[in-house]
Formats: C-alpha cells, sequence, structure tokens
C-alpha cells in the first residue's frame, strides 16, 4: 500500500513528505521507532552507572523525563490506530523523534556516563532537567518578564512601522522627509543604542522597551513602504471606479495588497526583537530570560545556562509559530503562490 | 430574483459626449499627441466599440472616459455632466480582470457596494453571482477561477454598482477563442436585459460587429476617429452572414489603408 505511493510520480511531486522518510521502513515500524528508542535511552539511563566526576542530582530528572516521553509516546501510538490523522503524522514524524531521542542517548553517556567533556562546561541531562525543575518559580518569573517586555515593546515597534511605512508608501512629502531618516537609522542595529538610550530615558525598562520596538520598526516600516508602491496600480483604478476614495485606498486596498511584504517585514522584525530583547536584559534588566541566562553563567552554573538556553528557545519558537499560523491566516489567499 | 436586479434599470441613461477631446503625453521621447480633436457621442443604452491598430489611442480615450487619466484639450460630458474622475457611475473592466487577490469573489463584487455604505451588500453580490451564473463560487479567491469566470466576476462588480455606462477594455482579450464567444453572448444577454450603454475596445473585428450597435474606427498617430460604421443587423446575430462579412470586409479594408495608401513595392 505504502509502496504505491512512493512511486506514484505525481504523488512524488505533489507530496514531499510521502518521500521522506524512506517507505523501506514500513509504516507500522515507523510509528513504533519513537517508543523503541525511548526504551532504549531508558535502558542506557537506567543500567549504565554515572561517572564519578558529575554531580549528583536530588532525583534522576532525566529518567522522569523519558518516562514522560515513553508515556506520550504510548498515548499516540494508541491514537493513531484510531484517528488516521495522527497516523499519517506518527509515520511520518517517527523517524526524526527517534532520532532526537538516540541524539540524547548520546549526549548522555558523553556527559553523564563517560564524563568524556569537562563537567563543569557540560551537565549530564540529569542536572539540566534539575535545573529547569528545581529553578522553574524563578524561571516563570523570568519569562513573565520577558513576555511583557517582548509583546509591549513589539507591539508598540510593529504599530509605529505600519504607521511609517504607510505614510512613506501613500504621502510624498511623508517620503520626502521620512524616508531618508529610516534609511540612516533603520540599519543600525538597535542594541547599539543601548549607551544613549541608557542615559536618555527615565528606566531600564523604557530603555528596553524602546529598543524592542525599534528593532521591529524598522523591517516593518520598510517593508510596508515597498509592499505599497508594489501594489499593481490597476487595483487603485479598479478601486476607483467602484467609487473607491483615498481613505478607501489605502485601508481596503493598498495595506491588504502589501500584506505579504508586510508579513516578511515583521518576520524580519520579530527575529530582531528576539535579539535586542535578550542582549537589552543582559544589559540592564533585573529578571528577564536574557537576565536569567547570564547571571547563570556568571555564577559558573551551566546547568542553569542551559536551562535558560531551552526555555528560550521554546519560547520563541512558539511565538514564531504564532506569527506564522497568524500570517497563514491573513495570506489565505495567496495560498500556493508564495512559501517561506 | 433575477429580474429585480433589472428592475433598477432607471430609463435612459447614459449618454457620453466627447467634444474636441485631445490628450497630450510628455514622454523622454518628446510629446506623443495620443488623441487629437475627438467628436463622438454614445446614445445611451446603445453598444459601441473602438477599434484600431494598436497605439491609436483606443485605450487612452476609454481611461479618459472612466477618468482614470485627464485629458488636455476637449471635454466629456455623461448625462450632460462634466466629468472630471473616476465613478462609479462608469464600470470599468479591465484587459486582466483586476479582480482583488485578497478578497473572496463574493466580497470583491461587494467592494462597490459596501463603498456605497449599501445596506446588504453581500446578499446584493450574491444577486450579482447569480446573474454571471457564479453562483457557489462566491467564497472562492480570484486564483481558483479561469481566467473566463473571473472576467465575469468582473463583470459582475462593475454592474453591481448599477453604472449608467460600462467602459470594457478588451475585455474579452486574454481568453481563448471559445470562452470569448460564450463570454460575448453572456456580456450581450446582460445588455439586453439592462441596456447600460456599453463603450468596449477590442482588436477582434469579429467581434465588434458581432456585438456592437456602432463600430468606431480610429487611426494612430495622432488619435483620431476615421470611421463610424452602423452595424445595421438583427440580433442574435450570425457570423456566417453575407452582410456579416461584408462588413467585416469594409472594416478591414479601412483598417487597412487608415491613415495612408501604400504603392505596391513592385508588380509582379
Amino acid at each position: 500500500m505504502t509502496s504505491d505511493i512512493s512511486f506514484n510520480p505525481q504523488g512524488a511531486a505533489t507530496l514531499q513528505s510521502d518521500n521522506y522518510p524512506p517507505r523501506s521502513l514500513s509504516f507500522v515500524r515507523n510509528r513504533m521507532l519513537p517508543i523503541i528508542a525511548v526504551l532504549l535511552a531508558l535502558l542506557l539511563q537506567t543500567q549504565i552507572p554515572k561517572a564519578p566526576a558529575q554531580p549528583k542530582t536530588l532525583h534522576p530528572y532525566f529518567t522522569y523525563f523519558l518516562l514522560l516521553a515513553l508515556a506520550l509516546c504510548v498515548v499516540q501510538l494508541t491514537l493513531s490506530f484510531f484517528r488516521e490523522k495522527t497516523r499519517r503524522k506518527l509515520a511520518y514524524k517517527g523517524l526524526f523523534v527517534a532520532g532526537v531521542f538516540l541524539f540524547l542517548s548520546l549526549l548522555n553517556i558523553l556527559t553523564s556516563k563517560l564524563a568524556l567533556l569537562p563537567p563543569l562546561y557540560f551537565p549530564s541531562l540529569d542536572r539540566i532537567v534539575a535545573a529547569i525543575v528545581e529553578d522553574r518559580a524563578l524561571l516563570v518569573k523570568c519569562v513573565l518578564y520577558s513576555l511583557r517586555l517582548q509583546l509591549v515593546g513589539y507591539f508598540c515597534g510593529l504599530l509605529a512601522g505600519l504607521i511609517t511605512g504607510t505614510l512613506i508608501g501613500f504621502s510624498k512629502s511623508a517620503s520626502y522627509w521620512i524616508s531618508p531618516l529610516v534609511r540612516v537609522l533603520g540599519p543600525i542595529p538597535s542594541t547599539t543604542w543601548i549607551p544613549l538610550t541608557l542615559i536618555a530615558f527615565p528606566s531600564a525598562l523604557s530603555a528596553s522597551f524602546f529598543l524592542v520596538a525599534l528593532a521591529v520598526w524598522f523591517p516593518t516600516t520598510i517593508m510596508t513602504s515597498s509592499g505599497i508602491s508594489n501594489v499593481p496600480q490597476t487595483y487603485f483604478e479598479a478601486g476607483s471606479t467602484l467609487g473607491a476614495r483615498r481613505f478607501s485606498h489605502i485601508f481596503r486596498i493598498g495595506l491588504p495588497a502589501s500584506m505579504p511584504h508586510i508579513f516578511l517585514g515583521i518576520f524580519n522584525g520579530t527575529c530582531a526583537s528576539f535579539i535586542t530583547l535578550v542582549t537589552a536584559e543582559m544589559v540592564g534588566a533585573r529578571y528577564g530570560i536574557g537576565w536569567y541566562v547570564i547571571w547563570q553563567k556568571d555564577m559558573m552554573s551551566y546547568s542553569n545556562v542551559y536551562g535558560g538556553l531551552i526555555i528560550t528557545a521554546t519560547l520563541f519558537s512558539i511565538l514564531i509559530s504564532l506569527l506564522f499560523k497568524l500570517r497563514d491566516k491573513a495570506l489565505l489567499w495567496q495560498k500556493d503562490v508564495v512559501k517561506w | 430574483m433575477v429580474n429585480s436586479a433589472y428592475d433598477s434599470l432607471n430609463g435612459r441613461r447614459g449618454q457620453i459626449e466627447l467634444k474636441n477631446v485631445g490628450k497630450k503625453y510628455k514622454t523622454n521621447i518628446g510629446e506623443v499627441h495620443a488623441l487629437s480633436d475627438i467628436n463622438l457621442t454614445i446614445e445611451a443604452g446603445s453598444y459601441v466599440s473602438l477599434i484600431g491598430a494598436s497605439g491609436c489611442g483606443k485605450s487612452t480615450m476609454l481611461r479618459v472616459i472612466a477618468g482614470l487619466t485627464p485629458l488636455t484639450a476637449g471635454s466629456v460630458t455623461l448625462d450632460g455632466k462634466e466629468i472630471d474622475g473616476p465613478g462609479s457611475d462608469r464600470g470599468f473592466v479591465f484587459q486582466e480582470h483586476a479582480l482583488f487577490p485578497w478578497l473572496t469573489i463574493r466580497q470583491n463584487v461587494a467592494f462597490g457596494l459596501k463603498e456605497a455604505r449599501k445596506q446588504n451588500a453581500n446578499d446584493e453580490a450574491d444577486k450579482w453571482l447569480e446573474i454571471t451564473g457564479l453562483t457557489g463560487f462566491g467564497n472562492a479567491f480570484p486564483h481558483q477561477l479561469s481566467g473566463g469566470m473571473c472576467q465575469r466576476a468582473c463583470l459582475a462588480r462593475s454592474l453591481a454598482m448599477n453604472p449608467a455606462a460600462l467602459l470594457l477594455d478588451e475585455p474579452l482579450g486574454a481568453l481563448d477563442a471559445f470562452t470569448r464567444m460564450y463570454m460575448q453572448d453572456e456580456i450581450l444577454r446582460v445588455w439586453e436585459n439592462r441596456k447600460t450603454t456599453m463603450l468596449m475596445v477590442t482588436h477582434d473585428v469579429d467581434e465588434a460587429i458581432y456585438m456592437s450597435d456602432c463600430v468606431v474606427l480610429l487611426s494612430p498617430r495622432p488619435g483620431r476617429i476615421e470611421k463610424t460604421v452602423e452595424i445595421e443587423l438583427p440580433r442574435p446575430r450570425d457570423r456566417n452572414d453575407d452582410r456579416f462579412i461584408s462588413y467585416r470586409k469594409t472594416i478591414l479594408e479601412s483598417l487597412h489603408f487608415a491613415g495612408f495608401r501604400r504603392e505596391p513595392d513592385f508588380y509582379i
């Protein structure tokens, strides 16, 4: 049944997921792979003794983690017998998930079991999971502080970017006066402004808001204005013959038509804002995920540094996924046209 | 249901008059005289085609009437009122449909209605989709429809504004031959029901004869009216009728020799 798909040239052209992972692995075995890999990892974790060089943890946290993963995998597999969607997804992702657990096992051997790497900088997985679990109250606080800084700064910058971009796109005089400013100020990485903002703003927090906003503002402005100037003139003309005036030219034609560009700008801005967020926190903040990582580094507590990094990666990838979801919804009209 | 949309037909409106219309463009190769001294009256409710070699100012003339291009001499009036900009009383159908790709077909048709703050814009739009044979495609996006369907949606979008005149800029130019003939009948059906004044630019002599009451031939550089041919054939017209063919002959001859008569280079 599966080999049919891989030999079908049309399927090969349209559905990439049908080509990979290779079909030599049977459908059911693919779905079993994560469980096998987790069991293997558990076996390694519990049966091989730890190297004495690695400090002990209160509990075998990585074992708990693996048990949790095992439970999730079993649930997924059970579900996959009843739900077509889960079945397809698991058959596709199974190999990858298994790969992840094999990689974790490799790390486990290198750090915890053999202590081949310096234990100070490369803590065991037990210690990393322990850091996240035992320091959870502070981590949650830091995530909330970062989220506040990110969201407030981000939306201010986004709004400002949309406004200046629209002004440049539609008004000749705005374009004359603002574009050179954007061109000069925009390319400067917003973190460069840190020394200036520290004296110009009443608090480190307001300075951080400004820096994050600045990071989003520039790409959003540039892409909004370039999006608007790339809207085919025919759309505005068609609008005019349907009775549209200036207001509608901007809000019902210009901005919707440049949404693909605008989202590209927002995406770039989001990435820039993450960099700025973490840097700003490292410099002048109390609490926040960037501050946490630097603070733990200064304390020489590398397990907490890794814990912080894992939390940061998770947080940012959730935010980016949300943005992609929003984009897919807003750009539904050009599905199959643009991919990025 | 279908007829109620036609009931809004308000008598005879849509008379277009062009008086000494001229249009000059400034370009990097100097001044281009796109239109010169155009005098033309288009009767309310008639179907008129503009035909001529490319670059003779057909589209410019249409755009001047639409108010999309300002003229440099003379005046254009619609029912006695001078035109000084685009408006929804003159619908415009573009060659490449120009539907808004980010709106569904229904939202496209409702665009102008919402612009005019009409109640039930979406219901009204659905009515027009039904008239143009697009029922069931209201939620589709333009890129999901064929060229012919997009052009019909564009027609529905313009007609929904109840325009006095509809200006069509090579509306069927991008369609294949069969869809084209089918669409010609569709447009005629709408026109016969509504009697909106139609002014169409086309390259296709057969299309002009098949559809119009009157064919206006333009000659290039500067664009001026070469000849006006009244088509006195009963509708629906037969493309193979002898008189149809003789109209075609007349027009093709006029077009071919428009402007200057060239001596053959040599005789055999």
